[in-house]
């Protein structure tokens, strides 16, 4: 687009919301008396100015809600769709739930913790046992397998906290499952990636809590792409940390 | 005005002499917008669709964040504009072999039923004697039992606002709904007048196609 039009499309612009001083209102005029066009296209536009006029809010409010939607919201799409592709497997429902339900799995796979005893969240443990008889935890294979949970080993450690954690491989990245017990409550504890250059890729955070939580936090990498999970604090002491297998290619 | 959208969605829309896909023509030259955005309605290639399948996570990606964008702003609900979304997603996969690529944009056709499925919930909600919400927050929602064609209005605008760029948007929310000077806005943003006023014109010609097109399919 020329200048000439750019500056068009800024004097209509203005013209439409009233914003014009006179230097440029003369400017406008010489506009409208050489191009036609130009009227019509305020007329135009001004109309779809005056009917946006019914969203304005009150004095001081804000007229648009700039909300993130939660990471857990991307995990419950996709267990929502069977078949679309890598679905986490304990919110993956055989038919159109039901709301309660569809919430249910959008907490289970939230960054928000949830408590032993809100029932359906299925833990790590619960995961990656071989007691399992849910049919949705039938995808199995190697590291970076869609879908697959991939238990994770973390090196010893003296902490006396409790924590286990498995991975599923996704298309969008990869999600870390987490089972905590023993964390302080109200410390923050941030959930990471790191690849192979060292570079860290954060998967959100949780909180410490009295009572044994599951959660599960998820980071725009795909697997193959992740060497390390670490959940460590805020200032980057490092409370966990496991390395994982490479992906076969 | 319907509030029901016909799927899938019409032919694009004819935007300043040309006739271009409809999510094509919501971006100003300058600003390319999110991947999902540039979407080419009758091209081929559709983001988000392969194979003839939709591809719920490229899907959800590239658009998954502007439905809750329409949806939380239409409930003022947090969760229950998550739930929309999801809902959205799952009544597009259940109707995945309906969508015509040639018709419309995925974009666009995704919008459609995110609409109709936040008016389900938002009458729904309507119909509960207990809300989730503030009494503020409520009374931003119009009450369709005392005025249906104003829920109405109120989704459709905001159903087009959701759908053009977020720099366009952040333009036309300061200045024409907050009262925002351009120079104040400027210096909020960072971003010259020239610059802002021209985002202004392209919102303003994208909404206009937007909603005429909404209004044809009505």
């Amino acid at each position: 687009m020329s200048t000439a039009d750019e500056r068009r499309d800024e004097l209509v612009a203005a013209a439409v919301t009233d914003d014009l001083d006179d230097a440029e209102r003369a400017e406008l005029d010489a506009l409208r008396a050489s191009d036609p066009r130009v009227q019509a296209e305020i007329d135009e536009l001004r109309a779809v100015s005056d009917r946006l006029g019914a969203l304005a809010p009150g004095p001081g409010a804000s007229a648009w809600r700039d909300d993130e939607p939660s990471p857990a919201l991307a995990g419950a799409v996709l267990a929502s769709t069977e078949g679309s592709g890598s679905a986490r497997p304990s919110a993956r429902p055989s038919a159109r739930p039901s709301a309660p339900r569809r919430r249910l799995g959008m907490v289970a796979a939230a960054v928000a913790l949830v408590a032993v005893g809100a029932g359906g969240a299925l833990g790590v443990q619960q995961l990656v046992s071989d007691d399992t008889a849910e049919d949705d935890l039938a995808v199995q294979g190697p590291p970076g397998t869609l879908g697959a949970v991939e238990p994770v080993a973390f090196a010893a450690d003296d902490d006396p906290a409790d924590v286990d954690a498995a991975l599923v491989a996704h298309t969008w990245g990869t999600e870390a499952v987490l089972d905590v017990e023993g964390l302080p409550p109200g410390q923050v504890y941030d959930v990471v990636f790191l690849d192979a250059d060292g570079t860290e890729v954060s998967a959100g955070a949780f909180l410490g809590s009295a009572v044994e939580i599951h959660c599960s936090v998820n980071a725009a990498i795909l697997r193959e792409d992740v060497r390390v999970l670490r959940i460590q604090l805020p200032d980057g002491t490092v409370v966990r940390s496991a390395e994982l297998p490479a992906v076969a290619t | 005005m319907a509030l029901s959208l016909a799927l899938p969605v019409a032919s694009p829309p004819d935007v300043g002499g040309r006739r271009v896909a409809g999510a094509v023509a919501r971006l100003a030259p300058e600003e390319p917008g999110r991947p999902g955005a540039t979407e080419r309605a009758g091209s081929g290639e559709q983001v988000g669709m392969g194979d003839d399948e939709l591809d719920v996570a490229a899907a959800y990606r590239l658009h998954g964040r502007d439905l809750f964008g329409f949806a939380v702003n239409a409930t003022q609900d947090r969760h229950l504009a998550e739930e929309c979304v999801q809902d959205t997603f799952t009544r597009a996969w259940q109707a995945r072999a309906r969508f015509d690529p040639a018709r419309g944009s995925l974009r666009t056709w995704l919008f459609a039923i995110a609409r109709n499925v936040v008016v389900d919930h938002v009458r729904a909600r309507r119909r509960r004697p207990l809300r989730a919400v503030g009494d503020d927050e409520l009374a931003r929602v119009p009450d369709e039992t005392d005025q249906p064609e104003r829920l109405d209005a109120h989704m459709t605008l905001l159903w087009a606002l959701a759908q053009i760029s977020e720099p366009q948007r952040r333009v036309v929310v300061a200045v024409r709904l907050e009262g925002l000077t351009y120079e104040q806005l400027a210096e909020r943003d960072g971003v010259p007048v020239p610059t802002l006023r021209t985002r202004m014109f392209h919102a303003l010609r994208a909404l206009r196609a937007i909603l005429e097109e909404e209004e044809g399919d009505a």
